[in-house]
C-alpha cells in the first residue's frame, strides 16, 4: 500500500498507507489527519480539502479539471502547488509523496 | 426602487432577509434594512460605494466578490452553493461569514445582480467545532488500546478504529458494510446473531467487560481470537446503533497458561522431592510445606499458618525435651537472616523411631535484600546411616 505523508501547516508529520483507488482526501479523514476537512465528502465542491502537492509529484497525480481550478479560486492561500486532495486518486506511483497542508481550509 | 411597484417596494424593504442589488460594475444601487442590520451600515453609507465594501477582497484568495457574482448569476443554486461562504466585513470591522445567492436581472439596458446575504459566522464556527470536536474524540478512540466498532440494526459495521484493524486484521475499508459475522467463528454466528437481538430488545443500555464471559472472534486470516467485549446501545431517532469495546486476551491467556504450567511444573518439582521442604513466612509461618515434610509429621493435619517450630516434629519426646528443641529450632529461624543458612544435623524422636536429619535453613531474600521466605529443607539420612 503506497504510504503518504501529510504535513501539517504547523509541522505534525502522518506517515499513513493508504489504500490504493481511494482520495488523497479520504486518506486524510479516516486516518483523521487534522487540516483536512472535506466538507463535501468529495463532490469537487467546497474548497476544503486543499493541499499542497510538491511540483515534482504533480505529474505523477491526475491532472486538474476545470471544476477544479475553479473552486481552487475559493481556497485560502492557493498556489501553483495547490490541488483538491479530493480529486487525487492514490496510485501505487504515490508511494512516498509528501502532501502539504494549509493554515486554514474556510 | 422606481423599476419596481411601489406595494412590492416596501415589502422588499422589509423582508427579513439581507437584500441588496448591484450594478455590473459592483456598485450598491440598492439595499433593504436588513442589510443595515446585518452590516451596520446605513443605506447611506453603503448607497454608491462597491460590494467589495461589504465582501472585502482578501490577499488570501484568488477571488473577488464581484467574480463571484458573476459566475453564479446564471445559476443561482448549485451543489457546490452549499458549502462555499464568502468572508465579509460589518462597519465596526468584525470578520462574518456569509452565505451569498445571487440572480441577475436586466434594468433599463444594464445589468443587475439581485444578491441575498446571510450570515452564517455562528453557523459556520458551530459546524467546524463540532468538527474539531469529533477529530479529537475519534483521534481518541483512534489510539485506544481496545478495539472499537458500531453496528446498526441489521449488524452491519458501520464504525471500525485503528485497533480493531490490528486485532481481527481487516482495514476499515474492508470491513465498512459488511456483516458483523464476519468477524464470529462459524458455528457461533447464530448464537451471537440471537444475543445481538436480544440485547437491542431488552431495555439495558451497556454490559460491561465482566458481566459476560470471554467470546470468541475470527481473525482475517482464519485464526479465533479470545475477546472480552463491552457493548452499549444508542437510539437515535428510529435507529439503534451498537457500539462495543474490544478487548483482546491472547497475550492475557497465554500469560495466564504459562502461569499455571510453572505452577504445575514448580509443584512437581516440590511434591515429589525426596528431600522434605517447606516455605516459610519471615517470621516463620508456613506457607508450603511438601509431602516429604508431611510425612515426617504423621500426627498433624493441618500445618499452613502455624509457626513451624509448633508443628509435632517430636512425637515421642517428653515434654521437657520438646520445648527445649521447639525453643532451639525457634532461635534458629528468627535469626536465620542474620546467618545466611543454618545447617544442622537434628535427631528427631519419630513415631516410627529415631530420624537422623540434616536439616537446612535458608534465607531467601528479594533483588533488593529484603527478606523475602525461609527455605526449610530436612534430608532424612536414617537409611542411608544404617547401610
Amino acid at each position: 500500500m503506497p504510504k503518504i505523508t501529510y504535513i501539517e501547516h504547523n509541522g505534525t508529520q502522518h506517515t499513513l498507507e493508504v489504500a490504493e483507488g481511494i482520495s488523497l482526501m479520504q486518506g486524510a479523514i479516516s486516518n483523521m489527519v487534522p487540516g483536512i476537512e472535506g466538507d463535501c465528502g468529495g463532490l469537487c465542491a467546497c474548497a476544503t480539502c486543499h493541499v499542497y502537492i510538491p511540483s515534482d509529484w504533480q505529474s505523477k497525480c491526475s491532472e486538474a479539471e476545470e471544476l477544479e481550478n475553479s473552486i481552487l479560486d475559493f481556497a485560502y492561500d492557493v498556489t501553483n502547488n495547490s490541488r483538491l486532495a479530493c480529486q487525487i486518486e492514490v496510485t501505487a506511483e504515490l508511494d512516498g509523496l509528501i502532501v502539504h497542508l494549509p493554515s486554514r481550509q474556510y | 426602487m422606481s423599476f419596481i411597484e411601489p406595494e412590492a417596494s416596501n415589502i422588499i424593504r422589509d423582508l427579513p432577509e439581507a437584500l441588496l442589488i448591484i450594478n455590473a460594475q459592483g456598485e450598491l444601487i440598492y439595499v433593504n434594512r436588513a442589510v443595515e442590520t446585518l452590516t451596520g451600515f446605513s443605506e447611506t453609507e453603503l448607497i454608491g460605494n462597491h460590494v467589495s465594501m461589504l465582501m472585502p477582497p482578501s490577499a488570501h484568495r484568488r477571488l473577488d466578490v464581484l467574480t463571484w457574482l458573476t459566475r453564479w448569476a446564471d445559476n443561482p443554486d448549485p451543489s457546490q452553493l452549499r458549502y462555499l461562504n464568502l468572508d465579509g466585513v460589518n462597519k465596526n470591522g468584525t470578520e462574518r461569514r456569509y452565505r451569498v445567492r445571487v440572480s441577475s436581472f436586466k434594468s433599463e439596458q444594464s445589468a443587475r445582480f439581485l444578491v441575498i446575504i446571510r450570515d452564517v459566522t455562528e453557523e459556520e464556527e458551530a459546524s467546524r467545532r463540532l468538527q474539531h470536536a469529533r477529530l479529537v474524540s475519534d483521534r481518541i478512540l483512534a489510539i485506544g488500546d481496545q478495539g472499537i466498532l458500531t453496528i446498526n440494526e441489521s449488524q452491519t459495521i458501520e464504525y471500525w478504529n485503528k485497533r480493531a484493524e490490528q486485532i481481527f486484521g481487516y482495514r476499515e475499508e474492508e470491513i465498512l458494510g459488511q456483516n458483523i459475522s464476519m468477524l464470529i467463528p462459524e458455528g457461533l454466528s447464530t448464537k451471537h446473531q440471537q444475543q445481538v437481538q436480544q440485547f437491542v430488545d431488552n431495555n439495558i443500555a451497556s454490559r460491561l467487560m465482566g458481566e459476560r464471559g470471554e467470546i470468541k472472534g475470527v481473525h482475517k486470516d482464519g485464526h479465533i481470537i479470545p475477546l472480552e467485549a463491552s457493548i452499549t446501545k444508542t437510539q437515535i431517532e428510529d435507529r439503534i446503533l451498537l457500539s462495543a469495546q474490544v478487548k483482546d486476551i491472547t497475550a492475557r491467556k497465554q500469560a495466564e497458561k504459562n502461569l499455571h504450567d510453572s505452577e504445575l511444573r514448580f509443584r512437581a518439582l516440590f511434591e515429589n522431592a525426596f528431600e522434605g521442604m517447606a516455605l516459610l513466612s519471615v517470621d516463620g509461618l508456613v506457607i508450603e510445606i511438601n509431602k516429604a515434610a508431611r510425612e515426617l509429621l504423621a500426627n498433624d493435619s493441618v500445618f499452613e499458618n502455624k509457626y513451624f517450630w509448633d508443628l509435632n516434629w517430636w512425637p515421642s519426646g517428653t515434654p521437657e525435651d520438646i520445648e527445649i528443641s521447639k525453643a532451639q529450632l525457634k532461635e534458629n529461624i528468627v535469626n536465620v537472616f542474620d546467618r545466611d543458612l543454618v545447617r544442622l544435623r537434628v535427631e528427631l524422636s519419630h513415631h516410627t523411631g529415631s530420624r537422623d536429619i540434616d536439616f537446612s535453613l535458608i534465607p531467601v531474600i528479594d533483588e533488593d535484600n529484603k527478606p523475602l521466605y525461609i527455605l526449610a529443607e530436612g534430608r532424612d539420612l536414617t537409611a542411608l546411616d544404617k547401610s
